[in-house]
């Protein structure tokens, strides 16, 4: 039984694994942290020197990790060079606006995406399920960057229906009602959650549809046909519900794609959230704050998953009984 | 959901054939390759030609230039086709990287013992846990010019994962199948294996697998051309094009959208494809008596 | 003109002529071709034959559970009851389901929904036919697995099949099956999947469940150790057709078809001292590739010129007995046997 406690472990030693990594990486880029910030002629390579040792970076390998993974579990991710702020501070004003972004955009997605997928296999083999799978191809390849680029253009541009980026007018008045804030909140929210909308729903759709046309195979459908149990019935109780769990678990495993597509989402229209601040600080070289998001978004990646994981389960019984992947199809 | 077990590529073929969809989608792929491939040698200008960068910049799209002219009076159909020879080839290359890389790591867990193979798929987790572009931005922020060659060793290095899961797991499955405890009593060392009996099952997912992922690096590949971390302009990609095109969206839309259509065309037509394959490997279901 | 009512001497199902085709890639083929038979009131038929025959599907064609690329031609008739079951409406046909005619099938491990518990599945039948509550139904899901042998059955009411044995799945299976005390059950192959043990333990159970509801079976298996312990009668399938029909005495005691006569003899049995198993040379053929003529020719220890250029008819030997073979014609080639070197002509 794959209890609760044993997948907070794995997650565990999967960000373990992740800081090791990008202590590695930290380890190969070119110069150090202070290269850049004390290129001052006046600095003395004494005092260099010195704020080396007190950030741990003349000790060996092995005592650069420990400290490392000291800082890591203090929550210190370094300095940001780009925002001049330490980079934990920068992340956790991004990452808020990342996680209602994302939030928002995730359960839209998936309520769309099964619905789609699912009325697509109703209507197997009929003109609707044809239509509707050209679509969701379609939107499933798009690139993410290039569909927010034409989102924008039609929404804010042709169209002019909402604003062009950022997540909140900044030149709305302090003394905006209530309503009126949440409104233009909303207003901001709209065309990133579409674009992110059009990426994941579309192969949700397609997920869900495959789920279901295998399960509607299924021996137990049969035995339920046979049982006299009405068609409407069968196929929600018999295949879709069965098919719900996987479904869960690919989404689940589908969160870093999700979290990758979500950077070029927030920069395109400048959402103030961890994605942006990525993008941003590479076009700057920020390397500390590039892999403070790097981290973090990992983090969120394996919380993300331990969530689906336990959904998944509660679903779906055999999940909990064989572990995942055992109960993704019917024989 | 993808099949496993060893194909009969004469049927695949054949059903492959009769699928107009993934014929549709190779017939695509095929006549952009041959554009991209030849046009550059049949076009009238090369792709960093700059005829008259006061008048002609952003000129629309003409007899003269079939896709107008960018910022700097390039011609744009020939900066497509070239950043397209650059694009394709730098996606196949990772991808190539990819599957070597994730077939060894993945035959080498599914061979191994219980505790070497949690071990490697631990890695394999983390690897799939890391957002890829996240990941990315951080190797490429390693270093400040990217020579190419560089850029494919890190698409393919953050990659690699989900072939690496699906290889161990076919190997897995088949490892207990008795033509392999046959082999393996017949006193086969696990290379030839490797090599003979487990390849061949394997060979069908990860062909299905890699063209997917051709699409999927073409996006990522080009995603981080536009940011102006991946190739190098002048060099033409169709990320950079796209990029170079953005500022104007709204005054001279050809330059951007012009590579996002092909973008977007060849990511339809591979994946069409991808799932065509997928179908034509997985036979359909014949009734029991 | 009213469909015509049932008497008790009726036979409870009858099965006219029934055939089934299916599109393939490869062309039409026909694995059900021609089937007829009759079961009465109270009676186990055993449908026997080898895998590819068409015996299950013959079993799902009776409560029309055969899906497209499947298709039940006209022509076909299935008598339940005194009604046709192919010409019934969707509802109709449903209220027929699980109710009055009801299937239990092989592998009770994909047959059962893995997400609900045993008790709901169970309740689920009582729910679509009766207008009861739902703690009505769930009591009597419990009372039903108690009443075939499941051990503290509310405590298994709650469980979920992957929790649950094999045998226990099986018996969760035919409780499903019993609780609208059904008058036919169509059983395919129900312990097969099993170990013998729990094989024996299963069948008395149908057949004590049979007797008190005075149901008739229709019983599909390979295994003729079952036929001789569970059925009155038996009709053995090859090549979807039916090639010998009789009371099970006398199928075992005097065997009239070839294809029985090699079944029987490639039965292992304790007693006798053999070296080798004996065995029906050849292979079945697979639907598409059956022969013309008779389809059992090309393995038939007597066959003759005949066999491969005219079909057997399916000859009535009196005393409920038939027989698809020339023999019934000629019994005096059965004098002649060949071996399988030789081959028919």
């Amino acid at each position: 039984m794959r209890t609760l406690t044993q997948r907070i472990w794995q997650g565990l030693v999967v960000v373990a694994f992740v800081a090791t990594a990008t202590f590695v990486l930290v380890r190969i880029a070119p110069g150090d942290p202070f290269s850049t910030v004390l290129d001052d002629p006046h600095l003395t390579p004494a005092i260099r020197a010195q704020w080396r040792a007190a950030y741990g970076l003349d000790g060996s390998l092995g005592a650069q990790y420990l400290h490392w993974v000291a800082a890591l579990a203090r929550g210190d991710l370094g300095w940001s060079v780009s925002m001049n702020t330490p980079v934990s501070h920068a992340i956790a004003q991004a990452l808020p606006n990342t996680l209602s972004l994302m939030g928002c955009a995730l359960v839209l997605s998936f309520a769309v995406g099964m619905l789609l997928g699912a009325f697509q296999a109703a209507r197997h083999g009929r003109a609707a399920d044809h239509g509707i799978g050209a679509i969701t191809l379609l939107g499933a390849a798009l690139p993410d960057f290039w569909l927010a680029l034409v989102v924008m253009l039609t929404g804010a541009y042709w169209w002019r229906i909402f604003p062009v980026g950022g997540a909140a007018d900044p030149l709305l008045p302090l003394a905006a009602s209530f309503a009126e804030v949440l409104r233009d909140r909303l207003a901001h929210l709209v065309l990133p959650v579409l674009t992110l909308l059009i990426l994941i729903a579309a192969p949700v759709a397609r997920q869900q549809r495959t789920a279901l046309l295998d399960h509607l195979g299924a021996d137990w459908v049969r035995t339920a046909r046979a049982k006299g149990v009405a068609p409407a019935r069968v196929f929600r109780r018999h295949a879709w519900r069965t098919a719900l769990g996987p479904v869960i678990t690919l989404g689940g495993l589908a969160l870093p794609a999700m979290v990758s597509g979500a950077v070029f989402v927030e920069y395109v229209f400048a959402w103030p959230g961890m994605g942006s601040l990525a993008a941003r600080a590479i076009t700057s070289r920020d390397y500390h704050l590039v892999v403070g998001c790097l981290i973090v978004g990992a983090t969120l990646v394996v919380v993300g998953s331990i969530a689906a994981d336990l959904l998944s389960q509660r679903l779906d019984p055999r999940v909990a009984h064989d572990g995942p992947g055992a109960g993704s199809g019917p024989t | 959901m993808i099949p496993h077990g060893a194909a009969n590529w004469h049927l695949v073929i054949r059903r492959l054939r009769a699928d107009r969809r993934s014929v549709a989608a190779l017939a695509v792929l095929l006549v952009l390759l041959a554009v991209i491939v030849i046009g550059p040698m049949l076009s009238a200008y090369g792709p960093r030609e700059q005829p008259d960068i006061t008048n002609l910049a952003h000129a629309r799209p003409s007899m003269a230039h079939l896709l107008g002219t960018d910022a700097y009076s390039r011609d744009v159909l020939s900066r497509v086709m070239s950043g397209g020879r650059v694009s394709l080839a730098l996606a196949a290359s990772a991808v190539v990287l990819e599957v070597m890389l994730g077939i060894c790591w993945g035959l080498a867990a599914g061979l191994a013992g219980e505790r070497v193979d949690a071990a490697m798929m631990r890695c394999v987790d983390a690897g799939m846990s890391m957002p890829r572009v996240l990941l990315l931005l951080a190797l490429l922020a390693t270093v400040p010019q990217v020579p190419l060659w560089l850029f494919v060793l890190f698409l393919g290095v953050t990659g690699w994962f989900g072939i690496a899961r699906l290889v161990r797991g076919e190997v897995r499955t088949i490892r207990h199948a008795e033509f392999i405890l046959a082999a393996r009593a017949l006193g086969a060392t696990p290379v030839r294996l490797a090599r003979r009996h487990l390849l061949p099952q394997v060979i069908g997912p990860v062909v299905v697998w890699a063209t997917l992922a051709v699409g999927q690096v073409i996006v990522l590949e080009a995603g981080l051309s536009w940011l102006g971390i991946g190739v190098q302009p002048p060099r033409p990609s169709w990320g950079n094009i796209i990029h170079d095109g953005t500022e104007f969206l709204t005054s001279a839309p050809w330059v951007s959208l012009a590579p996002g259509a092909c973008l977007v065309l060849v990511v339809l037509a591979v994946s069409a494809l991808g799932d065509g394959l997928r179908d034509a490997l997985a036979p359909g279901q014949l009734p029991r008596t | 003109m009213t469909a015509p009512r049932s008497t008790p001497t009726d036979p409870l199902l009858s099965l006219r002529d029934v055939r089934v085709t299916f599109r393939t890639g490869d062309g039409l083929i026909t694995p059900v071709d021609g089937v007829s038979f009759d079961i009465a009131r109270g009676e186990t038929l055993a449908l026997v034959g080898e895998s590819g025959c068409g015996k299950s599907l013959t079993a799902l064609t009776i409560l029309r559970l055969i899906d497209p690329p499947g298709r039940i031609e006209p022509g076909s008739r299935i008598l339940f009851e005194g009604r046709d079951l192919l010409t019934l409406g969707d509802r109709e046909l449903r209220a027929v389901r699980g109710r009055q005619a009801a299937m239990i099938f092989q592998e009770p491990m994909t047959a059962l929904n893995p997400v609900y518990s045993a008790g709901e599945q169970i309740a689920e039948v009582v729910r679509t036919h009766t207008s009861g509550t739902r703690r009505e139904a769930w009591d009597r899901a419990v009372a039903m697995l108690g009443a075939v042998g499941i051990p503290s059955p509310e405590i298994r009411a709650k469980q979920f099949p992957h929790q649950l044995s094999g045998g226990m799945r099986q018996r969760v299976m035919i409780a499903m099956a019993l609780v609208m005390n059904p008058t036919l059950l169509i059983a395919d192959e129900p312990t097969t999947a099993l170990d013998v043990t729990i094989q024996a333990q299963l069948l008395d159970l149908l057949r004590e469940a049979q007797a008190a509801r005075g149901a008739s079976m229709l019983l599909i298996t390979h295994d003729l150790g079952v036929v001789a312990e569970s059925a009155q009668r038996v009709a053995v399938m090859y090549a979807g057709q039916i090639v010998e029909e009789a009371p099970v005495t006398a199928l075992f005691a005097a065997p009239q078809h070839p294809y029985t006569q090699g079944l029987m003899a490639a039965m292992p049995r304790a007693g006798t001292r053999r070296e080798r198993l004996t065995t029906i040379p050849g292979t079945v053929p697979p639907p598409g590739a059956w022969p013309t003529a008779c389809r059992f020719a090309d393995r038939c220890t007597f066959a003759w010129t005949r066999c491969t250029t005219e079909a057997p008819p399916l000859h009535q030997l009196g005393d409920g007995r038939t027989s698809r073979c020339h023999l019934v014609d000629e019994p005096e080639r059965a004098a002649t046997p060949h071996t399988a070197a030789q081959g028919a002509a």
